[in-house]
């Protein structure tokens, strides 16, 4: 698939060539976005921005780097940059009511879920957890597919997929405890 | 890990699965991406407006002008430094021929040569390289 679209990037139709990136791409840099950002309005954004930055610079790509690569270079480094960009609704001193706050912003911008008691979790998930969990199980993507997705080594996913799972399951079980 | 555990992972893996299904952009994504792509494309091939195509050349004209007034002035100077230069050297010719005289007289003409050609080689390349000429380009180097 990406063989095709580097072809026609090679052969300067670059048009083609996003009309075939586009449907191949989409879900993975809206996730790869949405994992970074936790806005879906936002990811949206990024994700429609990397899609006309690389439809733009398709005409300096040369080949040497793998399509996906760097595709996802340019979606991380767009993610990161709106996230610097996003002004910060709290600046609260006290850790707690700070993290309340996130998590009741993260819950309003949650996508229709029937397990909001799930969502919640994984929105308390350190950074990096959250973000493989997100990708991992958004199109049950391989460990190698989101250590690409985010420039991370497999073996650092593969870390942080489980301890965000150990996590998770002890969290789920205290609740089901306590809601028992 | 026991059977119950490897159960309750299974499970999480299940409702975490269905938790990130519907992760994905809002319908339309396609179409909104191609309307902004047009939009590009169509700012890219908009030819500059007149006014603007007036404003370059005027700024065009302008450096130009003020270019070769700055290059008028310094031939100018340049000029009239020669000039001084040469009624200078005209003035001393007698008391130079003497020293030349002298000179060679003592230390032979070769060293006067060999200390005389490297001053006017430097020289000529500095005149040279004032007018942005490279002196290698002319001796082929």
């Amino acid at each position: 698939m990406d063989e095709d679209i580097v072809d026609l990037i090679r052969a300067g139709r670059h048009d083609d060539a996003l009309a075939r990136l586009v449907p191949a791409y989409r879900r993975r840099l809206f996730g790869l976005a949405y994992g970074i950002l936790r806005d879906r309005a936002a990811a949206e954004d990024v994700a429609q921005e990397v899609f006309v930055k690389v439809w733009q610079a398709m005409g300096s790509y040369d080949g040497r780097a793998r399509l996906s690569t760097w595709i996802y270079a340019i979606a991380r480094n767009a993610a990161i940059s709106a996230l610097r960009k996003r002004p910060r609704a709290t600046s609260l001193s006290d850790p707690d009511v700070s993290a309340e706050a996130e998590l009741a912003e993260a819950s309003s911008q949650a996508p229709e879920s029937d397990d909001p008691q799930l969502w919640r979790l994984v929105e308390t998930l350190p950074e990096k957890q959250r973000q493989v969990v997100t990708l991992y199980y958004q199109e049950d993507r391989s460990t190698e597919e989101v250590a690409e997705m985010l420039g991370l080594p497999v073996n650092t996913v593969k870390t942080h997929l489980h301890r965000a799972r150990a996590r998770l399951a002890v969290a789920l079980a205290a609740s089901e405890e306590w809601a028992a | 890990m026991n059977a119950e555990d490897t159960e309750a992972m299974r499970s999480l893996d299940i409702r975490l699965r269905r938790l990130h299904a519907g992760l994905d952009a809002r319908p339309g994504f396609e179409d909104r991406l191609a309307a902004r792509v047009a939009d590009l494309r169509a700012q890219r091939a908009r030819p500059l407006p007149t006014e603007a195509v007036h404003r370059i050349e005027r700024e065009y004209e302008r450096a130009r002008a003020r270019f070769d007034r700055d290059a008028k002035v310094e031939g100018l100077l340049l000029a009239v430094a020669g000039l001084g230069g040469v009624l200078a050297v005209w003035q001393l010719v007698p008391e130079l021929a003497h020293l030349l005289a002298a000179a060679t007289h003592s230390t032979g003409p070769a060293a006067i040569a060999f200390g005389a050609l490297p001053l006017a080689v430097a020289l000529m390349w500095a005149v040279l390289r004032r007018f942005d000429v490279d002196p290698r380009a002319l001796v082929g180097a």
